[in-house]
């Protein structure tokens, strides 16, 4: 096993007098691709927003890659090079181009010379398949395009680690598929990805470790035979059991 | 029964109801200028502090819910109440200029608060710092929601500087009552003055309407 | 608090305020009649009757309202004949004036229900007729709401400008007080508290319409 990219110790959060996460404790390492699965509002995108920052933990500890989350106060920028994010609903920028929308994390993060941002926003266009779309405008893409720019996007940062946040959530059925492929391809390549979904194929076949998150708390951790074949919790059972259901026509 | 047109006293006196619009166009463009100032101050102020919230709603919603005319003559006459001795001219530019920035903080205030938040943690994801975020990410987007209405209050203000001719200031409304008084001729006058401000507005109007159209936003 | 003086003339000033009430709600009825008979007449297929429509709401919308009533109360008459009070010139004037404000916010209400629902109704066997009046009318009804408490609002503040072609309204009054009751300040204060009143409710209730349906943007 790789090294620790992401440690999670007993982490509380609440907002207002909802409690959201109850002691919430998870390792990440170097190459895994952890599916996070779970009822709604059990807490699972909000734990992933802790990790980078968008949202601030009650108690308890993150580190990422030895930094520490908690305390980085007005470090976060820095440390949120090294994490990307893919979000439910895009979050493309409107008022850029798709290869701008890549670019701009490079040249305005980075500092890097906009020739070089633009020529690497172009590569990874490549990569995602949508080489020719780059001059578009992120309204004129579909919503898997759009979903495939984000993730081009979050790579050019070069990340050691990318946070999925329902990313296939808001796409119609025929769409989703474009999306899975490519994460699968960048877990191909090695890439340490934490991918909250509902989408229990790619959870099956693609993830190297499933955890199922129940009211706040991981009650389910292990290989995918043995949370989605053999679950112990008898909540696992009933939630992949509804699910089951979803499927069927 | 037909009335009898003479344009004469018109042409006679062009030049002296041409001058009023050095001051039309001044109060024009020195209280729009005053004013953007102000009302991006109040709205940036707003958001970052919250606990002045209170006052500035109470400094936006008096000058938004008062007459502009009743703003004008009032402070027209507390100046001298408070020891200060202003031009009429520079009175009015005060009081359009606090009129402007209630409205325009408003608009300013839309316009940034339109912007979803997903924007935001989008750019923060990526590493940017909140300036960065605001200047590369939020600002852009504001700034094409703001211009339309911005536009469309720069027309309003060009016409209520006729208003300051109630505080005696000689821009071309002023001019054209009181020429109406002294030549007896205020059909000819009255109408001429209302052709000058038509031909002047009636441009900017469709100006305005064409660049709302241009920086529309397409989501 | 007050000056005794000032307080005196109260009721003076009150008479002045229902004065600018009633104005207000008479311009507003006839407003909403003028800007809907004119939404509709910039619908039609006939051209001369579009082209008539444009051209009223050009030239009330890019001239100031000041020179309006100040041309309704003096060049009116001498053009046609007959007399007017300051009163009629000032609710003509105004009326016509918002009409062509509130023609803007009818066509935008109408021309948002979406064409879907005409469809349906043309496709039921409606007449162009019943279709407005069944399916465009009450859609649009409510989405007009919002712009039309705002221009209302709006109104109440231009009513204001009567005061200029001496209609006997709040600020009118409050001017002819003014020297006997010699504190300039106090009394436009409490003309502007008066027009706050009015003021802030409506603006209120526009804040709060908008909020629940806004036909612009988003869905």
């Amino acid at each position: 096993m790789g090294p620790e990219i992401l440690k999670i110790s007993d982490v509380y959060k609440q907002f207002d007098t909802h409690v959201v996460l109850r002691g919430v404790t998870l390792t990440v390492h170097r190459g895994e691709v952890v599916a996070v699965i779970g009822p709604s509002g059990s807490g699972k995108s909000t734990l992933l927003r802790c990790v980078n920052g968008l949202e601030r933990i009650d108690s308890g500890d993150i580190w990422v890659s030895g930094d520490h989350i908690t305390s980085a106060g007005a470090d976060m920028p820095r440390i949120r090079r090294k994490i990307g994010m893919v979000f439910q609903h895009f979050n493309l920028f409107p008022h850029m181009s798709v290869v701008r929308n890549v670019a701009v994390g490079p040249m305005t993060v980075l500092r890097k010379p906009r020739a070089e941002a633009y020529e690497l926003a172009r590569r990874l266009l490549d990569r995602v398949g949508l080489a020719g779309k780059e001059n578009a405008a992120p309204y004129q893409l579909s919503g898997g395009q759009q979903q495939r720019v984000a993730i081009a996007r979050a790579l050019a940062m070069d990340p050691s680690l990318i946070l999925f946040d329902e990313p296939t959530s808001a796409l119609d059925p025929e769409l989703v598929n474009e999306v899975l492929l490519t994460m699968r391809e960048l877990a191909r390549q090695g890439m340490t990805m934490i991918v909250v979904t509902h989408e229990i194929s790619f959870a099956e076949q693609v993830a190297s470790r499933v955890v199922m998150f129940d009211e706040g708390k991981i009650v389910e951790d292990g290989t995918p035979r043995e949370v989605l074949k053999y679950p112990r919790q008898e909540r696992t059972q009933t939630f992949l059991k509804q699910l089951e259901h979803v499927i069927e026509p | 029964m037909g009335y009898q047109w003479h344009f004469g006293v018109v042409w006679d006196n062009l030049p002296f109801l041409l001058a009023g619009l050095e001051d039309t166009v001044a109060l024009t463009v020195v209280s729009m200028g005053f004013g953007l100032t102000l009302g991006l101050a109040i709205a940036l102020i707003r958001l970052k502090f919250p606990r002045v919230r209170p006052a500035i709603v109470i400094y936006v919603e008096t000058f938004r819910t008062t007459p502009l005319l009743v703003q004008l003559i009032w402070i027209y006459d507390v100046l001298p109440a408070i020891g200060l001795r202003f031009d009429p001219f520079w009175s009015a530019i005060l009081a359009l200029t606090l009129n402007l920035g209630a409205y325009l903080s408003e608009i300013f205030r839309a316009g940034i608060t339109s912007i979803p938040m997903g924007q935001t943690h989008a750019g923060l994801a990526l590493g940017m710092s909140t300036a960065q975020v605001a200047r590369v990410i939020v600002l852009p987007q504001a700034v094409r929601r703001i211009i339309p209405p911005l536009a469309s209050m720069w027309v309003g203000l060009f016409k209520d500087t006729s208003l300051a001719s109630a505080i005696a200031v000689a821009e071309l409304s002023y001019r054209a009552n009181v020429l109406a008084v002294q030549t007896y001729r205020p059909v000819e006058i009255l109408t001429v003055v209302a052709a000058i401000y038509f031909v002047l507005t009636y441009p900017q109007a469709r100006l305005t309407y064409w660049i709302s159209n241009l920086v529309r936003v397409r989501e | 608090m007050l000056s005794p003086l000032v307080l005196h003339q109260l009721p003076f000033l009150l008479i002045g305020f229902f004065t600018t009430l009633y104005v207000s709600a008479v311009c507003l009825v006839l407003g909403s009649i003028i800007g809907m008979l004119t939404a509709l007449a910039l619908l039609t297929r006939v051209f001369v009757v579009r082209a008539i429509a444009g051209f009223y709401i050009d030239v009330f919308r890019s001239t100031p309202l000041l020179i309006q009533l100040v041309w309704f109360y003096y060049a009116l008459p001498l053009l046609t004949g007959f007399s007017m009070t300051s009163l009629e010139a000032g609710v003509l004037g105004l009326a016509l004036y918002e009409g062509a404000y509130m023609c803007e916010i009818f066509r935008s209400g109408i021309m948002s229900v979406s064409t879907g629902h005409i469809d349906a109704g043309r496709s039921l066997g409606m007449t162009p007729w019943q279709v407005l009046y069944q399916v465009v009318l009450p859609q649009a009804a409510v989405r007009m709401l919002p712009p039309f408490t705002g221009q209302a609002l709006t109104l109440v503040k231009d009513s204001s400008i009567l005061s200029i072609i001496a209609v006997p309204e709040l600020l009118w009054k409050a001017e002819s007080v003014i020297p006997i009751s010699l504190h300039s300040v106090q009394v436009l204060t409490v003309v502007a508290a008066l027009y706050f009143l009015v003021g802030f409710p409506l603006a209120l209730l526009s804040n709060r319409l908008h909020a629940r349906w806004s036909f612009d943007r988003r869905e």
